[in-house]
């Protein structure tokens, strides 16, 4: 669609500057890396976070979140990240607090993700507490379109944690990337490591 | 007209003077206008399938009364504009150059009457009628240029990516950014003088922008639109105030508060919850008790109400929540949210007995709810497993 393929270029413009500021950037400091090493752990130092990179996939390096992708983010990414409690979450003035139940905090980020305007016809596929690392938490599945109509699928798992809480998402367009690396993902969560955010006393 | 009554709306048309001769149509007359008009449309077939525009034929064919009547008394062809409603709480409005009009639910839930409407809508109405767009893209040349534009006017720094997303370069561009000082200013004199023309009250035009900056102040509110900035919101009241000084023979004309208050009470409900689930937990409060008031039969205000004093934490009030979850369940036992909001209640409470009839009845109820398995869980630990009985000793 020409009005969409117009703002997505200029989107693009404006993506490229900030990925050429953030690589001169990261050239005063630690050059980007992909790291391809699935036999070790990963740890993303400023989140205290550890994951195994799935075989054939690749942690794109240095960033404060795990960010991994097999083919290209487009494609399909996980994200690792982690925030403190009372944090604003986009497109809402609520926060999720210490000690929110996990219906909650799970409802809390579904209204969220429900009138954000880039996730058009937003389909809840399940909702259900989850433990991960052993900590209490959820996991929430949704779809919803882009803008261009695609439809994304997304699977994300929240670990509502003493000092903070982490959040592991997997995107990937629902038709055939999804299912193809939804296991890979899984997998993921299920070897995470959460250590005490750094910089907070524990 | 599909769904508002024939009645309501020969009400809304009949005080209109119809301009002399034949109706002014809006075209796109050049290569450059027709161009921007095909990218448009392109937008709002996006924002149409997007979830965000409600399906409300009521609610639209009363929207699309209003303009009607704005076009047909300054000689415009009423078909040539449409409204439709976007379900958002922030304060937002406007209009594309091919005169398709898009108001969000958060600004109509703030208004309080039909001249206060067609005050914002007669606004929206000259951007289109003055291809104020056209003119602004002219000075604008690239759509980079517009999309700068809109980060240097924007009232609130941010990604407004998520937006494009939605409303389009266009739209995006008209919602947030506006025009220039004199585009609007002109938008609001000659939306002002329709206003006029059409019987309106003229004196609410200024109102509805002091209850809307009021609205911002009350809740220390930054919202990225045109109509949720103060500074915005004051010259458009200090416009028509002028113009409203300077008409001697302003005689008051009609506010049409009955009408509007039927036609719009479901955005009260639909905006109230969006309210509640965006956090804005006074909004909603406001905006679900005046769907009340207009509507005292409805269970589901009453379990809103309730369920927004129950999320609000330390602005809400359980008791209250608990007060009118009970009455929404006395008038309709099988309505499910207000089971399972009262069961929740009760549940962290730690009234675990009292909690569990509800909490049961909801999953008796609701068997697709996406939360089920939270209820379960807490259902178990409301209704422990008696642990098994020892074997019967062998005789």
């Amino acid at each position: 669609m020409r009005t969409h393929a117009s703002s997505r270029s200029a989107r693009t413009g404006v993506l490229t500057l900030g990925l050429a500021a953030l690589l001169l950037a990261g050239c005063a400091t630690v050059e980007p890396t992909w790291v391809t090493d699935s036999a070790t752990p990963q740890t993303a130092k400023k989140i205290g976070v550890t994951a195994s990179v799935p075989e054939g996939w690749a942690r794109f390096t240095p960033d404060k979140d795990l960010v991994m992708t097999k083919d290209g983010f487009l494609l399909q990414t996980i994200r690792i990240t982690r925030r403190d409690y009372g944090s604003k979450i986009e497109n809402t003035d609520r926060t999720i607090t210490q000690g929110m139940e996990d219906q909650e905090a799970a409802q809390l980020l579904l209204d969220a993700f429900a009138a954000d305007q880039s996730r058009h016809n937003l389909q809840i596929v399940s909702n259900t507490p989850a433990t991960i690392d052993g900590r209490p938490g959820f996991r929430i599945e949704v779809t919803y379109k882009t803008p261009e109509g695609l439809t994304i699928h997304e699977t994300a798992y929240v670990a509502l944690v003493d000092d903070s809480y982490v959040i592991a998402r997997y995107t990937a367009p629902d038709r055939h990337y999804h299912e193809m690396h939804s296991g890979a993902f899984e997998k993921v969560v299920e070897g995470m490591k959460i250590g005490p955010m750094p910089g907070k006393k524990g | 007209m599909r769904g508002f009554p024939a009645a309501l709306v020969l009400l809304v048309l009949a005080p209109c003077a119809h301009g002399a001769g034949t109706a002014q149509s809006l075209v796109a007359t050049t290569a450059e206008e027709q161009g921007l008009w095909q990218r448009v449309a392109e937008e709002q077939a996006a924002l149409d399938r997007s979830g965000f525009v409600l399906e409300e034929p009521e609610l639209e064919d009363y929207l699309q009364a209003v303009v009607a009547r704005l076009a047909t008394a300054d000689g415009l062809a009423e078909d040539d504009f449409s409204v439709k409603l976007v379900r958002d709480p922030t304060l937002n409005a406007f209009a594309y150059p091919n005169g398709r009009l898009y108001i969000h639910t958060g600004l109509l839930a703030r208004m309080l009457n039909e001249a206060q409407l067609a005050s914002v809508l007669a606004h929206e109405m000259t951007h289109a009628t003055h291809k104020h767009a056209l003119k602004s893209q002219r000075s604008l040349k690239t759509k980079t240029g517009i999309l700068q534009a809109i980060s240097l006017s924007a009232p609130v720094a941010g990604d407004f990516s998520p937006l494009i997303d939605l409303l389009g370069v266009y739209g995006t561009a008209a919602a947030v950014s506006g025009y220039s000082k004199g585009l609007e200013t002109e938008a609001d004199e000659v939306g002002w003088q329709r206003m006029r023309k059409c019987g309106y009250d003229t004196g609410e035009a200024p109102v509805v922008f002091r209850v809307l900056m009021a609205d911002l102040s009350e809740h220390a509110r930054k919202e990225p639109f045109f109509f949720g900035t103060h500074p915005k919101l004051a010259d458009r009241e200090k416009n028509f105030a002028r113009l409203n000084a300077a008409d001697k023979k302003h005689t008051g004309g009609e506010k049409g508060e009955e009408r509007f208050a039927q036609a719009t009470r479901r955005v009260l409900l639909i905006n109230g919850e969006l309210e509640m689930r965006a956090g804005r937990h006074d909004a909603a409060r406001d905006q679900l008790w005046r769907y009340r008031v207009a509507d005292p039969s409805s269970v589901r205000v009453r379990w809103l109400i309730g369920e927004n004093e129950r999320v609000a934490g330390a602005q809400g009030d359980p008791a209250e929540a608990r007060k009118l979850l009970e009455e929404a369940l006395a008038m309709d036992e099988t309505f499910a949210p207000a089971h399972r909001s009262l069961g929740i209640l009760l549940y962290r409470a730690g009234e675990l007995a009292a909690a569990a009839p509800h909490l049961r009845r909801f999953l008796d109820l609701d068997r697709t709810a996406h939360d089920r398995a939270y209820i379960e869980a807490y259902l178990e630990k409301c209704e422990p497993t008696p642990p098994p009985a020892p074997p019967a000793p062998a005789s």
